[in-house]
């Protein structure tokens, strides 16, 4: 990855690391491992008074579990004496309860409920400490909440050790307040009120012991069925997906995969059931090559197209544009178009006609069934999210090389202003930049202005563009508004000097550049100084045209013939 | 927001799922959507970089790989091309010297150093490192290797070594730190000698081979199928078969335990990823739990990093409080466990970690929240923002403290206290205790990407002072805990960050980052150092053990904690980590 960028760092020195991250992020959705399998650690206290350190024991007793482990919770769930461990994991098993069986209950540890009264009720920032009668001091604070997105027991638990006893126990409320409490036992738990004397023995309720079960993820599965929260625009692939007019299910299949005719023939059953709710059946077949044989030994009612590589990519660049984990696609997949060419659902592995006609209902359906239906373990929505963008469907073309999908695909979308965006419009005037088009480029990036009047991106384009066109006062409209927001980038600096450069306003051309000089040096600044004096030098001012000069080192292009222009110009004195 | 909220109960089951696993349309497999992925790779690759001595790596790992194999086999076929002939081991005489603990299951021999004995032959050798783990089945080894230095004799490499294997009776661990001259002129390069250091032996005494810790998650669900429909599976599950505008990668998911329904035992809030609803574990009388989140009206189906049971308003239960996203979702307990939403604050912040604490005395419990980056600008998509500059970053999202004015109110006072201090940092963790023991509580914050924050709290009025008193840290800090590990009374601090061998490698090394300064490049490797323990001198400052203690090997952590496990009276760490693991053959970047 590139290196991290100082805090005035160029444009182009933050864009190099962007993309640094936006690769890892990158390599992250497609399921790659980073410092994955990693083993949780646990670290003994050796209680060494005099050599105080920890070890390592985390193998020892089993708890190196290889989770991407994330948050740890403590109590002592089941009353025995000892903490139990609560752990959430960003892979599955999603959450571990580890029982701790280290001691038996009957000592070796004692234990605190606080109950604010004057101070809060919880009585969070209360002290305790306990001496032992071996002289021995441990403390502890009630928190709620600590560490990475956890909260522990609000129980005090104190580990004694099995010989010592507990000779004194201090209480410090959250006011200041001190309590002593004397003659407590170990093993014990007790109940302290706040401004009540002494400490109230709690019973320990016995739990029978849950049984040991060792957990391990099921693999991957990639069958599912896939219901898109707002329905999405899609491209024209080969004219299989746009101007349709119907609901139509375009289904991938091969003739090697044995699930694939079994699933078309059970929609064959169901034909004219499809037909009347208005769904048409594309079957695609996938074969690295066509043998129609395959397909007309079926005997099906539906349509039928062979499906070349491009095609079947285009399908899984869809796919992996709305999946946050990318898997390639499977056989068989089914796509469910509606009628205005957008996607409504996707599903990996065989789907049942049953399920069609049920997904068919979600097209004019409320909202709420969609969501419903996307999102199926029931739960309560603060805001029901909104759907996926076509954005990440041109990402993905560009990233794959499919760039006169991802124009025709913009052009199409930016028609319609349901559709049309900022993000969209950058996009497609960045093809129109690589693909040399500027006058329809400035047009987008002017039209993503007309929607975010402080864009930078278009900002940025159109500067450039005119800059190269050599219009120095269109040019410094732009780099001039970017600049408010980033005044030490030393590229926009640049570029701004060089547009009053071609509107010959020198001065100014020579403050942005010295403002830029003074935070990053490169070798376009010094080719922009050479410019510069050049102008100056054109212009008869010669003293500033050297000044410019004194500015680049020697060897910079340009720089010595300019020099010496000056120097039969201007005689040495 | 109150207008928005909707509440609706969809019913519909998951499509079905069977059994078989599908076939990839050939050609897909190979993934061409990732030009910038390629390129990076490139810019990675050792061989092409001119990182010779991370190829370097790879050459002596995979020399590792055969030490490792022959552990886990049965110690009879010796493993060739590994040692030169002039093979000299140097390691303590008698491994195991001395008792470093010893309770009724654990026990820890420690080998003395310095007085070193020579073996000369690289059998023998192995045969000795092979001797604690006769017997044993599960045999595991790991090389982490920190350092690797060309020089005129060879190339020596550091590395550290953890070996486990275990029976019905017992469970060992070895750990150790070898250091490694090699023959670097052969391919593969060649072992010359092995020092050991650091030489630990860790018995563990089972019975019928059951640990002291057992994992009983399953079996405590009274119902498995909540925890078989949705627990046993990680995020990847979820992001691989919902749309993404629902399924995200998440960082991370709370845990919250307390007394929910005033019956006396423990409950637990579950936070769960994007797409899945929260789930409240009520504990019944048998200790098994049941999910009564529905009911409760707390089955929040937005991604929750973390929640909070706490008596906002002191009437004696745990209400709850919930950040979700960049919101944080107050609801009131009725006694019983059923919630009443009473307010939701919007922040401008990503939110991650929640602490409840009164820090202005007034008798009720206020909220501190961690924020990491702004909630809006940045690419939800995204597991990793862009800290910038990266060592030291300063540009992620205010955390934010919220004054509990009663009656559901809470007003961000976070300026008015003096909390805006360094405060657009990739805030991750916090947590409270009062170190100066002047009676309030003080505040330390973990941040990604650069250095934390130490709040010392003067009635109430906040000061940062982590650098005046050397605990900013200067890492990518991800937890941060407060406990008393030495017994003095003073709370220290243990700050989990990330330890990463390549790290180590590279940053120490005169070609990484060359025009910097010797003491910026410190900065650079306290980012792969790993965890830190800081000791309280109890005069007000602070000690970095870390390294003379032995508790930074981490890995890439997250969740960290004191806690004494054994119940001796002295708080042991444990560390939660691993970054993303992916399912299937894929690789290890």
């Amino acid at each position: 990855m590139a290196q991290s960028p100082d805090e005035n760092a160029a444009s182009s020195d933050v864009l190099r690391y962007d993309l640094g991250w936006k690769a890892i992020n990158n390599l992250l959705r497609q399921g790659r491992s980073l410092s994955g399998q990693e083993r949780n650690c646990c670290f003994l206290n050796l209680g060494q008074e005099k050599e105080l350190r920890f070890a390592d024991v985390s193998a020892a007793i089993g708890l190196d579990y290889p989770d991407d482990g994330r948050v740890l919770a403590l109590s002592d769930w089941d009353f025995d004496g000892d903490l139990d461990f609560w752990i959430a994991n960003r892979s599955g098993p999603q959450v571990r309860f580890l029982r701790n069986d280290f001691r038996k209950p009957e000592s070796g540890f004692i234990a605190f409920y606080l109950r604010g009264t004057i101070s809060n009720k919880d009585a969070i920032g209360s002290r305790v400490t306990i001496t032992m009668d071996d002289g021995r001091i441990r403390s502890e604070t009630l928190r709620a909440g600590e560490g990475y997105l956890s909260q522990s027991s609000k129980w005090l638990h104190f580990g004694t050790g099995t010989e010592a006893k507990v000779s004194t126990v201090k209480i410090r409320w959250p006011n200041g307040k001190e309590q002593a409490l004397s003659n407590l036992e170990t093993g014990q738990r007790y109940l302290v009120t706040e401004g009540k004397e002494g400490a109230q023995p709690w019973k320990t309720p016995r739990f029978k012991a849950l049984a040991e079960s060792p957990l391990n993820e099921p693999p991957l599965n990639d069958t599912t069925r896939i219901i898109l929260l707002a329905p999405l625009p899609l491209p024209d692939l080969e004219g299989l997906t746009q101007g349709v007019k119907k609901a139509r299910l375009i289904n991938l299949w091969a003739s090697w995969c044995p699930a694939c005719p079994i699933e078309l023939s059970d929609w064959g059953k169901s034909a004219t059931e499809l037909k009347k709710a208005g769904l048409e059946i594309l079957a695609v077949n996938v074969d690295e090559k066509e043998d129609r044989a395959h397909w007309e030994v079926l005997d099906l009612p539906f349509e039928y197209r062979f499906g070349n590589e491009g095609l079947v990519t285009k399908f899984d660049v869809i796919q992996r544009a709305i999946l946050s984990r990318q898997r390639p696609l499977p056989v068989p997949c089914s796509f469910l178009i509606d009628a205005a060419g957008r996607l409504r659902a996707i599903y990996k592995g065989p789907v049942s006609a049953e399920q069609l006609l049920s997904d068919l209902r979600l097209i004019d359906g409320r909202a709420e069934e969609t969501l419903a239906a996307a999102s199926p373990l029931p739960g309560r929505w603060g805001q029901p999210p909104g759907g996926s963008s076509p954005q990440q469907i041109v990402i993905k073309f560009l990233e794959g090389g499919f760039t006169e999908d991802a124009r025709n695909y913009l052009e199409a979308l930016i028609q319609d202003p349901e559709t049309k965006t900022v993000g969209l419009l950058n996009l497609l005037g960045g093809i129109y930049l690589d693909q040399q088009e500027f006058s329809k480029a400035a047009a987008v990036f002017r039209s993503a202005l007309a929607l975010d009047p402080n864009d930078r991106k278009a900002h940025l384009e159109l500067g450039t563009l005119f800059l190269a066109a050599k219009q120095g006062s269109l040019a410094e409209v732009h780099f001039s508004k970017i600049l408010t927001t980033t005044p030490n980038d030393p590229d926009l600096l640049q570029q701004l000097g060089r547009s009053f450069l071609f509107q010959g306003e020198l001065d100014s051309a020579r403050e942005a550049f010295e403002k830029a000089r003074t935070l990053a040096d490169s070798s376009g600044l010094q080719a922009s100084l050479v410019e510069l004096a050049t102008s100056y030098f054109d212009a008869g001012n010669l003293d500033q045209a050297s000044d410019a000069l004194e500015l680049v080192p020697l060897e910079t292009s340009g720089a010595e013939a300019l020099r010496e222009r000056l120097g039969s110009a201007r005689p040495e004195k | 927001m109150l207008k928005k909220l909707i509440f609706f109960l969809p019913i519909c089951a998951i499509a079905q799922e069977t059994s078989a696993p599908l076939s990839v349309i050939p050609g897909l497999e190979k993934n061409r959507f990732d030009s910038a992925i390629r390129s990076v790779a490139k810019l990675d690759d050792p061989t092409v970089d001119g990182w010779s001595t991370e190829a370097f790596n790879e050459t002596s790992g995979e020399q590792f790989n055969k030490i490792a194999d022959f552990l886990a086999s049965d110690h009879k076929t010796f493993p060739k091309g590994l040692a030169h002939p002039a093979f000299r081991l140097m390691a303590s005489p008698a491994r195991g010297a001395t008792s470093a603990f010893q309770d009724q299951s654990l026990s820890l021999l420690r080998a003395a150093s310095p007085d070193l004995e020579i073996s000369e032959s690289f059998q023998k050798a192995l045969i000795e490192l092979a001797e604690p783990l006769a017997g044993l089945s599960e045999i595991r080894s790991k090389f982490k290797t920190i350092r690797v230095e060309p020089g005129d004799e060879g190339t020596t490499t550091v590395t550290y070594v953890q070996i486990g294997g275990r029976d019905l009776s017992k469970a060992v661990q070895l750990n150790a730190t070898w250091k490694c001259l090699w023959d670097a002129s052969r391919d593969p390069p060649l072992l010359k000698s092995i020092e050991v250091s650091n030489d630990d032996q860790v018995s563990h005494s089972l019975k019928n081979g059951q640990s002291i810790f057992s994992e009983c998650t399953r079996s405590v669900f009274q119902n498995p199928e909540t925890f078989d429909r949705q627990l046993i599976y990680g995020i990847d599950h979820w992001t691989s078969r919902f749309d993404g505008a629902i399924a995200r990668p998440a960082a991370g998911h709370g845990l919250a335990i307390g007394d929910v329904n005033g019956d006396g035992l423990e409950d637990l809030y579950l936070c769960q990823p994007p797409a899945l609803p929260n789930l409240l574990l009520i504990q019944n009388p048998d200790g098994t739990v049941t999910d009564t989140a529905l009911a409760a009206g707390v089955n929040w189906h937005e991604e929750t990093r973390a929640a909070l049971l706490n008596d906002l308003d002191n009437d004696g239960d745990l209400d709850l409080v919930a950040v979700l996203g960049s919101k944080v979702v107050v609801q009131a307990n009725d006694g019983s466990g059923k919630f009443e939403l009473k307010t939701v604050i919007d922040s401008a912040s990503s939110l991650f970690s929640i602490n409840a604490i009164d820090y202005d005395g007034d008798q009720d419990l206020d909220l501190f929240i961690c924020g990491y980056t702004l909630s809006s600008g940045v690419n939800l998509d995204d597991v990793f923002a862009n800290p910038m500059p990266f060592e030291d970053a300063n540009n992620g999202a205010p955390n934010l403290i919220l004054r509990n004015e009663g009656g559901w109110n809470f007003t961000d006072v976070t300026s008015e206290v003096g909390l805006d201090q360094n405060n657009m940092r990739f805030s991750y963790a916090s947590s409270w205790d009062d170190f100066d023991r002047d009676g309030d509580l003080d505040l330390y914050v973990a941040n990604d990407f650069g250095r934390n924050n130490l709040y010392r709290n003067d009635g109430g009025k906040f000061t940062d002072v982590a650098a005046d008193l050397g605990v900013e840290d200067i890492g990518p800090g991800m937890s941060a805990s407060w406990g008393d590990y030495n017994n003095d009374g003073f709370p220290d601090i243990y700050v989990s960050n990330m330890f990463s061998s390549a790290g180590n490698r590279i940053t120490t090394q005169s070609q990484f980052k060359a025009g910097l300064k010797e003491e910026d490049k410190l900065d650079f490797r306290r980012h792969a150092r790993g965890n830190s323990l800081f000791r309280n001198r109890g005069d007000g400052t602070f000690e970095d053990v870390s390294v003379e203690l032995g508790v930074t090997l981490g890995r890439w952590a997250w969740g960290s904690t004191f806690v004494d496990m054994n119940n001796d009276g002295w708080e042991d760490l444990y560390v939660t980590n691993g970054f993303l693991t992916a399912q299937g053959k894929d690789r290890d970047l």
